[in-house]
């Protein structure tokens, strides 16, 4: 009797996003649109069981899964943002493909800016100090309206001089 | 110049493989093994660049043998991160003993170069100038810069997850939607460069020079950015097309200008064609093909890649359903054994307004020492695109499958491209005759000039 | 000699083969689960064979080892007989649970049959739970406390030893 009622109370039950990021924070989407969005945000994701490759390109079983809860918590309504979390939450952020920028992981978005800032100085710097350079025999000799070295041997060919 | 080559057709085989045979629909997914394989490419190719103003400067020498050095320090690299075990990669061999082998032998070549450079360099720089910012030298030091950068942000995104596993303990991944967000805008500008540089004349430019090599190309731009829009490109893709078309413009008038020089004066097309192309402007002529080349790849990378439309079906036996302009007909499916694997073959009829254009035969193949299947794509191409099919499920017993379609525009011409590129550099490496009898006459400059510190 | 080409290349160098000695030893495929110290995702599963729903939050009170496993996976096989056995040994102190992911259910009761068993065995709903537990690939198995959190997460075959180990850390 006590373990018939006790089965009755007990409903299938599987973890839902809900309990881990909250209420959806967007609209449902549905269709082409949901299919689409599937992609881009699988994309996004790391597949745990094959090496680097995205959800979105996996034929893994778990990839597969996966694909199909993104496209579940896409139609309810959940933001790409939210699903992210969700993932982060169960895989850390081994499972997102693309850094988040924040603590010792923007760095991976900032060391590239920083090393175009210092490059393009240096650039900057190095022209101005090439072009002040006294000019050497070699590169006064260059004709100024001369394209191209071999353009004006071209040039001495067909104004008649001697090859 | 011969490796340069070789490297560009491995690594276009190499993504030519993975589209053809292993079916997810792409070729480059920025794995830890295929940057390991660009960066060394990288490096070598801004080094093409640098060293041809040393060879008309006779500055940027220390700057071209760093460049030379760290090529061959990112091959050494590229061992170790497919040999050793260390990255998460389709590709690692792993579980050798070889990591801490190649990592002393890089820790040693890493120490002489650096050695070698710190003590050597200051005799090697410069006895050239340059005569100002809107020339081609100029624009050779731009195209570096962003070389470099390339290189760099590749290297960081690939070795960075280490890094902070190492300070912090905590896994992360560096995957495809970085790299494309960050190389896709400096991939862009290289191709901007390549576009302005070669239009950009060597030494002092006078503005008027400068206004009459630039602005012409700008109609070219406009005219392919009319034909992208109209094809419904946008973003990156739309500003990397335009690009292509000043870059196009500057480097097929480039390519051409000795030829039509010379019929200015007379000379038949013919003569003017091989004697002005062929013969003494080959290194020249070659050098734009690549450049041309390039173009293509580059917009067909951006095209085929951004504008790719992707469909799952599911089909039943003779069942017919649309897929990006297609008509797919599920024929059957049908099983095949080999002695080293079992196949599940699916047929498919493809027809474009009622007309049939293909017959495709994705299969499921099950080798006998693995114990997931592994798909293999069949695609139908034509020069406008590809159409690509590749099984995720198929049950021969009942004659269902489901698939997936890839409709991408214009991959076939990555591949033709860098053929064309290596072939184009190759038939540069010829030597001129009139080169080889200048060498043989006089000394080299770097010979001759006197080591001043 | 040129000083900052020197102190710049070192620099560069001491950096990279720091961060790839370091990489040496470790197997990249080895994820560490961020839920160690978190509360055990909630599920009700039903039983194979029995039709019995099973929920984890019931099961509170006593520790709890959660293995998720497939009747396709190898090294599944290889590990049931030491779970059966220390599930066995540890009864009623430790609760085991066995979560099937992927499966059907005839080929599972198969399965159990013939090579035996000793505690339920629930089927996953398209990998659900699988994915709350952050579950990589099969086999993967999970300590639970008394509490209900998560004390340890050990991927791939288990043994003897290591269930030993990691037991410690939920029966104190």
């Amino acid at each position: 009797m006590t373990l018939a009622v006790l089965l009755l109370l007990l409903q299938l039950k599987v973890p839902d996003a809900a309990q881990f990021v909250g209420q959806p924070q967007g609209m449902p989407i549905a269709g082409a649109q949901l299919t689409q969005r599937t992609n881009e945000v699988s994309e996004l994701l790391r597949c745990p069981v094959c090496q680097g490759m995205a959800v979105a390109d996996s034929p893994a079983e778990m990839a597969v899964n996966m694909k199909a809860q993104v496209r579940e918590l896409l139609a309810r309504g959940y933001t790409e943002e939210q699903i992210l979390k969700y993932f982060e939450l169960s895989y850390g952020q081994f499972v997102l493909l693309r850094p988040k920028f924040e603590g010792a992981t923007s760095m991976v978005w900032l060391l590239p800016v920083f090393a175009l800032l210092i490059g393009a100085a240096v650039l900057f710097f190095k022209l101005r100090k090439l072009e002040k350079a006294p000019s050497s025999a070699a590169a006064a000799s260059t004709p100024v309206e001369s394209d191209d070295e071999y353009l004006s041997r071209v040039r001495d060919l067909v104004t008649g001089g001697k090859s | 110049m011969l490796p340069w080559i070789f490297l560009s057709i491995a690594i276009m085989l190499g993504g030519w493989w993975a589209y053809e045979v292993l079916g997810w629909g792409g070729y480059w997914a920025w794995d830890p093994v295929e940057n390991a394989s660009l960066l060394p490419w990288l490096t070598a190719t801004a080094a093409l660049h640098s060293i041809m103003v040393v060879e008309r400067r006779g500055i940027l020498k220390g700057w071209t043998i760093t460049l030379i050095q760290a090529t061959f320090l990112l091959v050494i690299l590229g061992t170790f991160m497919t040999r050793s075990g260390v990255f998460n990669s389709v590709h690692s061999f792993t579980q050798s003993e070889i990591g801490p082998t190649i990592l002393a032998f890089l820790a040693a070549a890493l120490l002489f170069v650096i050695a070698l450079l710190a003590f050597r360099i200051d005799k090697l720089e410069t006895e050239g100038r340059i005569e100002g910012a809107a020339s081609r030298e100029a624009m050779f030091l731009v195209n570096n810069l962003f070389f470099v950068l390339l290189t760099f942000t590749v290297l960081i995104g690939t070795v960075f997850p280490l890094v902070v596993e190492a300070f912090n303990g905590k896994q992360m991944s560096v995957g495809r939607p970085y790299f494309d967000s960050m190389v896709v805008p400096i991939g862009a500008a290289l191709l901007f460069v390549l576009g302005i540089g070669p239009a950009l004349p060597w030494g002092r430019a006078t503005g008027e020079q400068v206004r009459k090599a630039l602005l012409p190309p700008i109609a070219t731009a406009v005219a392919f950015a009319i034909v992208g829009w109209a094809v419904h490109a946008r973003g990156w893709t739309l500003l990397t097309i335009a690009f292509g078309g000043y870059a196009a413009h500057v480097t097929l008038g480039q390519m051409f200008f000795p030829m039509f020089q010379r019929m200015k004066k007379g000379e038949s097309a013919g003569t003017a064609f091989v004697d002005g192309q062929l013969r003494r402007g080959r290194r020249r002529f070659a050098s734009y093909i690549v450049h041309a080349s390039v173009i293509v790849v580059i917009i067909a990378i951006a095209v085929s890649s951004s504008m790719r439309q992707t469909t799952e079906l599911h089909f039943v036996k003779g069942q017919t359903q649309q897929a990006s302009g297609f008509d797919v007909t599920f024929v059957g499916a049908e099983e095949r054994t080999e002695p080293h694997r079992h196949s599940t073959i699916a047929r498919f009829n493809v027809a474009r307004d009622g007309k049939q254009v293909a017959v495709l035969e994705p299969r499921m193949n099950q080798y006998q020492s693995m114990r997931e299947p592994i798909g293999s794509p069949d695609v139908y191409t034509t020069a406008g695109g590809d159409f690509y099919i590749a099984l995720s499920n198929i049950d021969p017993a009942a004659q269902t499958t489901s698939i997936t379609v890839f409709a991408a525009p214009l991959v076939v011409w990555i591949w033709i491209s860098v053929i064309l590129m290596g072939v184009g550099a190759l038939f540069g490496l010829i030597p001129s005759r009139r080169t080889a009898m200048r060498e043989a006459r006089e000394p080299l400059p770097e010979a001759a000039a006197p080591e001043t510190a | 000699m040129n000083r900052t080409v020197l102190l710049v290349g070192v620099i560069i160098a001491a950096i990279l083969l720091g961060v790839l000695f370091l990489g040496l030893g470790k197997n990249p495929n080895a994820i560490r689960s961020p839920l160690i110290g978190k509360a055990a995702p909630a599920f009700a599963l039903r039983e194979v064979g029995t039709g019995r729903i099973i929920d984890v939050t019931q099961l509170k009170g006593k520790p709890v080892v959660l293995n998720f496993w497939a009747t396709w996976c190898g090294p599944c096989w290889e590990e049931h007989p030491i779970l059966v056995a220390n599930a066995r040994m540890l009864q009623p102190n430790v609760q085991f649970l066995g979560v099937v992911f992927q499966d059907e259910e005839s080929k599972i009761l198969s399965f159990l049959n013939q090579r035996g068993s000793s505690y339920p065995t629930v089927v996953d709903d398209k990998g659900k739970t699988a994915i709350a537990y952050g579950v990589g690939g099969v086999p993967e198995t999970y300590f639970i406390d008394a509490n209900g959190v998560i004390a340890e997460k050990f991927s791939g075959p288990m043994n003897a030893d290591v269930l030993q180990e990691h037991l410690r850390k939920v029966l104190r």
